[in-house]
């Protein structure tokens, strides 16, 4: 053998070697150009309409909530409420004895997404500039209108106007205050600045955001400031998916990683790429009937009493295509009921939630409505006709309710039209009044303070049909109530006092039903296992912007496969 | 005799020459006007036909932002939202002078269409200057394409209107076009895109690319075109097709034609210069009126293809009802609509001499 | 010397569904060499479909069925149009044979100039385009045109003129026949009467030879050397024109020429009844339910196109010694 053959062996030889090594290397899929797939968690988002892909403002309400995800893995709020509050970027809040001042701890140690340090300044600039910007109609201002604070160390001291034991409600839960970066905020208009690069206190930084794709690419920083909440995904894709009948296709390939879809194609996808799963999370926000109670016969709490006898909830939740996701709600709030907060022999008195169309019958006798000729009819002897407004989101849930209710109904000889709205004529005709009846979800019911379920009826949210209604929309009043909610409003919820107050409030609306409550509903989000796992059923949901950030640290690597 | 008056027809005189040019310029001024009207007539039944559907911006704006902090947000802090944000689209003032405002920026504020909602704080107007190019890109590339396949093959089929491929090709035509561009498009997606994965069936090009002068870029943008464009050719062709097909074979019967054969001209030549010249007139027409009754069809198929395009962006603007988006996307499509429609009528005379007079 | 164009048994109909229904039935025709052949019928007798057949552009359904025609030209050559390919047909158009079409009006394609229209078929039978140009501005000199119409759209002229233009296109290679098709019919009297002139100026200057397809007996007197007379897909009479005109033998000729109008004011007898319709031609001989000297023989026999004197040719049985004895 010549040297040259030698030479041309030994060549070719390590060049098969090298081709082998880098078919190795190449193994590794690649995803977006140059993500590992295994290194990257995929979130087909399917936000709303807005379309924002180059501003990152947290201030600006329009492009808030959109697909970018920015407001999930990069804004970090003061705490997270899931089932309890978690520390952030602040350490706790503490009241002084009547509730006037309120004293906030802030995390120490933070730092910016960019590098820079969070620091106080940071805090009490944010503030200032909130405070300032309050015309510009800017999220979270309104809360500060006449208080002031003072800083010493790592506390802020708010002095407030008046009692409120609840000021902390501003820092906790999802869409709450948090700090700006100065350095990046100080000298910018809030309603147009862009954030260029997504400047914030997460763990990501921004790599790309494309319009034209809908893909935003986020890359972890290694200079995190809590290295035990560092998530494990190196890289965070946030597309905004197609629509369902194209997006099923990705999913079934496994393209996605996290993100909602229609039940009925949850189910196809799941039964084609078994490494899919529905993780189902009981959404905090029951769903409800509002009753317009300027509109005869409705006015009358006997005849809305009947009418929330009328409804099924039982029925409604085994209507609903996929069992278990929607369960029937015996008290306004989700779960059992805190006997502290609720008069539990008021419920018994006012069937609260019960089905009992004979009752609901002897009911409307009773108040006036006799039955004519099959028909009841209102106290002028005309026949009563109601519209049941609601909305089709693709869970059946949302729409047999009133197709239910138009058949009890026409049982007892009341005709009630179940009408469909799409979602936007919706939103507008709930604040407005415009309705009979009218389906909603009851939110913000926060742990061992109801006063949501109650403060939307007081009487100054009844404003003219055709006007915005910033409370439930159904234009309630009774000075009772009123006078309640004005005492609940200054009274520290975990007082005995408080609770008394809520009792009897609770008595009320048993009695006047000026809404009633239909169904918990749990939400279903489509998980991909085959790269990461940790997600577990009943986790907040992660679209929810900044309660994201916390299910973000509990995603892990599916191992090796 | 004859022979005078036949120069008198061939050659205007000074004076008719003089004459025509002015009505030309009249018939160009009146075309100008009616252009100018039609637009304006647009915008405005679009600025109140908006305006009387339910759903009032401000209470989507709010209602979205409480389903995505899922909780109630406190009425005053509400209300200053919505009042900032009336202000800032203009919705403040009573209808009326919100439309005058409205045209009077448009015309005098060098086509202000004011800011969006879908991509606030971007301004109406450089959202649809940079979603039209999309449009104009896939829609308008289509239609021209489909109208080049559907002539020629419309002027075979009618040609040889007797074979029995030419009777198959009406059958299959017939059955595309009356198919939805919707199942078009969707078969496409599922067949080609994910079924047999020839081609990308989603977005405008790969999503970790930027656009830039690369080969890389380029043909990323190139192949996501395909289907799309394939979705909008096929059912347009068909139509376009059976319509050339009808007018040819209307043309066969025509006594010029048989005059053709009687002068012993080739069948190419009786084909290019007498029968495919001839049909080619009303076919042009058809494009211009084709456009603008396609146009939603491309809507539908930039939905489904998630491309940044007009169609899209109307989408979206309409589940927010936002206004001014919504306006601006009437406008320029009935904008390229007209221009395309004022392009076909001033091409026609090159083709149809007796135009040329008329006029 | 024999005849420039020689029909014999041609027959030509529609294709049906299942069978042909025969519009020109049989015809034997012969065209002599110069000279200015009338065809004159009522509309519908087939005399159109003679004329497309003689120049093979029946379409469909329109099909030639049967027989022969054969065309001899000066040098010799002579050709059977009816087995002659597509291709061929079109090497003998408008060199030797030429057709103004029925309709002529409507004969000039409306976004072409008269140039294009009659210079593309002088190039591509082999002409360069300046010679074509030349033929084409002869050919209209012809009829009077000057050559400016050349490049005027067809909208542009008026009906005499598209026609005359049609004539010039036709003659513009010395064709040795020409088949027109109801030449004259939309025209005015005026120009009606300018035309013929110039057509027997083509024929005296080219020699061509001319099938005047026509209604109009009127035309026919004015021009036509020899006239047939069609009826339903046949030919009833032929010969000189004086020669019918004068002694018109077929009931149907009589008829025709009868119902042309004198200037005596005397009334006109016309023919009674329809022409039939190819779907339903009668039995026997095709006139016998219009003739006035009908017979029971006529019902049942078909009657031959014979020799009745020099230069005459009848198909009627009342001049057939043996059955009109019968009769």
């Amino acid at each position: 053998m010549t040297l040259l053959k030698r030479c041309i062996l030994v060549l070719s030889l390590a060049a098969l070697l090298f081709g082998a090594l880098g078919a190795v290397a190449q193994d590794e899929e690649l995803v977006f150009g140059d993500l590992p797939r295994s290194e990257t968690f995929i979130v087909a988002s399917q936000a709303p309409h807005n379309d924002v892909w180059d501003s990152f403002n947290y201030y600006q309400a329009p492009t808030y909530n959109n697909a970018t995800g920015y407001a999930n893995v990069i804004v970090e709020p003061a705490f997270i409420t899931s089932h309890d509050f978690h520390a952030w970027l602040a350490q706790g809040w503490e009241y002084n004895e009547d509730g006037t001042e309120m004293t906030l701890t802030i995390t120490e140690g933070a730092n910016w997404n960019d590098g820079m340090p969070l620091t106080m300044d940071d805090w009490l600039f944010t503030l200032q500039y909130n405070q300032e910007n309050a015309d510009k109609g800017i999220a979270w201002s309104s809360f500060l209108n006449d208080v002031t604070w003072s800083a010493e160390g790592s506390e802020i001291t708010f002095s407030l106007p008046e009692p409120n034991w609840r000021f902390h409600y501003n820092f906790t839960g999802i869409g709450t205050f948090t700090p700006v970066p100065r350095h990046i905020w100080e000298g910018q208009d809030p309603t147009t600045f862009k954030n260029p690069n997504a400047v914030h206190s997460g763990p990501y930084r921004l790599v790309s955001s494309n319009a034209d794709t809908r893909t935003t690419i986020w890359e972890r920083r290694d200079d995190y400031w809590d290295p035990d909440r560092m998530p494990a995904p190196k890289y965070m894709v946030w597309l905004k998916r197609p629509e369902a009948d194209v997006a099923v296709f990705e999913w079934e390939e496994g393209n996605f990683d996290l993100g909602r879809m229609p039940f009925s194609t949850m189910i196809r996808i799941i039964s084609a790429n078994p490494h899919v799963k529905t993780l189902v999370h009981q959404d905090p926000c029951p769903r409800g009937l509002i009753f317009n109670t300027t509109v005869a016969p409705l006015d009358d709490k006997l005849f809305r009493r009947a009418l929330g006898l009328l409804v099924n909830r039982q029925a409604v939740a085994n209507l609903a295509n996929v069992p278990g996701y929607v369960t029937p709600v015996l008290w306004p709030n989700l779960g059992d009921p805190d006997e502290r907060y609720y008069d539990a022999a008021a419920a018994e008195e006012f069937q609260v939630t019960a089905f009992d169309p004979e009752a609901a019958a002897a009911l409307l006798d009773e108040a006036g409505y006799p039955l004519v000729d099959g028909k009841r009819v209102d106290k002028d002897g005309e026949p009563i006709s109601l519209d049941a407004l609601y909305i089709d989101i693709g869970n059946p849930a949302w729409t047999v309710w009133a197709w239910l209710l138009a058949e009890q109904a026409q049982l007892v000889g009341l005709e009630v039209n179940p009408r469909l709205l799409d979602i936007p004529t919706f939103l507008t005709q709930l604040p407005n009044g415009e309705f009979d009846i009218i389906f909603r979800w009851f939110c913000g019911n926060l742990p061992g303070d109801p006063i949501a379920l109650f403060d939307g009826l007081h009487s100054e949210h009844a404003v003219a049909i055709g006007e915005r209604s910033g409370g439930v929309p159904g234009r309630y009043s009774n000075p009772e109530m009123d006078a309640l909610i004005e005492q609940i409003r200054i009274a520290n919820p975990a007082s005995e006092e408080a609770q008394e107050l809520f009792r009897q409030a609770y008595r009320i609306w048993a009695e006047d039903v000026p809404y009633v409550t239909l169904f918990g509903e749990n939400e279903g989000v489509v998980f991909n296992t085959e790269y990461w796992t940790g997600l577990a059923v009943g986790q907040a949901w992660v679209h929810w912007t900044p309660a994201a950030r916390q299910i973000i640290d509990f995603i892990e690597p599916a191992g090796d496969m | 005799m004859t022979a005078n008056s036949s120069s008198r027809a061939a050659e205007p005189s000074e004076d008719q020459q003089q004459a025509g040019r002015r009505e030309v310029f009249q018939y160009a001024l009146r075309r100008f006007g009616v252009y100018l009207f039609t637009l304006w007539a647009a915008i405005t039944v679009a600025f109140f036909i908006f305006r009387l559907v339910p759903g009032d911006p401000m209470n989507i704006l709010l209602g979205n932002l409480t389903r995505a902090e899922g909780r109630q947000r406190d009425a005053e802090a509400a209300e200053a939202i919505i009042a900032h944000y009336r202000q800032i689209f203009g919705m403040d003032e009573p209808l009326p002078l919100q439309y005058v405002n409205y045209l009077r920026k448009a015309v005098l504020g060098g086509l202000d269409l004011g800011p969006s909602f879908v991509e606030y704080p971007a301004q109406t107007k450089d959202l649809v200057f940079r979603r039209m190019p999309w449009t104009i890109g896939i829609f308008t590339t289509s239609v021209l394409l489909a109208w080049i396949v559907g002539t020629g093959l419309g002027a075979l089929i009618g040609w040889l209107q007797r074979s029995r491929l030419s009777k198959l090709a009406v059958v299959i035509s017939t059955l595309l076009q009356i198919t939805p561009v919707y199942l078009v498009a969707l078969g496409l997606i599922i067949y080609v895109g994910y079924t047999w994965r020839i081609l990308p069936a989603g977005g405008p090009y790969a999503r970790h690319l930027q656009p830039e002068w690369t080969w890389e870029f380029i043909s990323s943008l190139l192949t996501h075109a395909v289907l799309p464009m394939l979705s909008n050719m096929i059912v347009i062709g068909a139509g376009f097709t059976l319509g050339m097909r009808a007018l040819m074979i209307s043309v066969l019967g025509e006594d010029y034609l048989t005059f053709a054969r009687a002068k012993g001209l080739s069948p190419f030549t009786i084909l290019k210069d007498y029968a495919f010249r001839n049909a080619l007139i009303p076919q042009v027409t058809a494009l211009a009126i084709i456009v603008g009754a396609t146009l939603n069809g491309t809507f539908i198929i930039e939905v489904l293809f998630q491309l940044p395009g007009l169609g899209t962006l109307f989408v979206q603007a309409m589940g927010l009802r936002d206004f001014n988006t919504m306006q601006a996307v009437v406008l320029f499509s009935i904008f390229a609509v007209l221009t395309l429609t004022l392009v076909v009528d001033l091409a026609l005379p090159l083709l149809d001499p007796r135009i040329r007079r008329t006029a | 010397m024999p005849a420039l164009l020689e029909i014999r048994g041609l027959s030509a109909g529609l294709q049906g569904r299942r069978s042909v229904t025969q519009v020109v039935s049989n015809v034997d025709l012969d065209v002599r060499s110069g000279e200015i052949l009338g065809v004159v019928g009522e509309s519908g007798c087939g005399k159109s479909t003679l004329a497309t057949a003689i120049m093979r552009l029946l379409v469909p359904p329109q099909v030639l069925q049967s027989g022969s025609m054969t065309l001899r030209l000066n040098k010799g050559s002579s050709y059977d149009l009816v087995k002659l390919s597509e291709s061929e047909l079109r090497e003998l158009r408008w060199r030797h044979l030429s057709y103004i079409p029925q309709g002529s009006m409507n004969s000039l394609n409306p976004v072409l100039r008269v140039e294009r229209q009659m210079t593309d078929t002088l190039i591509q039978h082999g002409l360069s385009d300046k010679e074509a140009r030349s033929r084409a501005i002869a050919a209209l000199e012809l009829v009077n045109l000057e050559p400016k119409i050349l490049y005027s759209y067809p909208h542009e002229l008026s009906g005499g003129m598209r026609q005359r233009v049609i004539i010039a296109a036709a003659v513009s290679m010395r064709p040795a026949l020409i088949v027109a098709d109801e030449l004259t019919t939309a025209l005015d009297v005026v120009t009606q009467r300018q035309i013929l002139q110039e057509l027997i100026g083509i024929r005296d200057e080219l020699g061509a030879t001319i099938i005047l397809i026509t209604h109009d007996m009127g035309v026919v007197a004015q021009i036509a050397d020899r006239v047939a007379v069609m009826y339903a897909g046949k030919i009833a009479e032929l010969g000189t024109v004086n020669g019918i005109f004068e002694t018109p033998l077929h009931p149907y000729s009589q008829g025709l020429i009868g119902s042309i109008p004198r200037e005596s004011g005397q009334r006109v007898e016309g023919l009674l009844g329809e022409a039939p319709s190819p779907w339903n031609y009668p039995t026997g001989c095709r006139f016998h339910p219009r003739c006035p000297k009908v017979f029971a023989h006529c019902r049942a026999q078909t009657p031959a196109l014979q020799v009745q004197a020099s230069d005459r040719w009848a198909a009627c049985h009342l001049y057939d010694a043996e059955v009109a004895a019968d009769a």
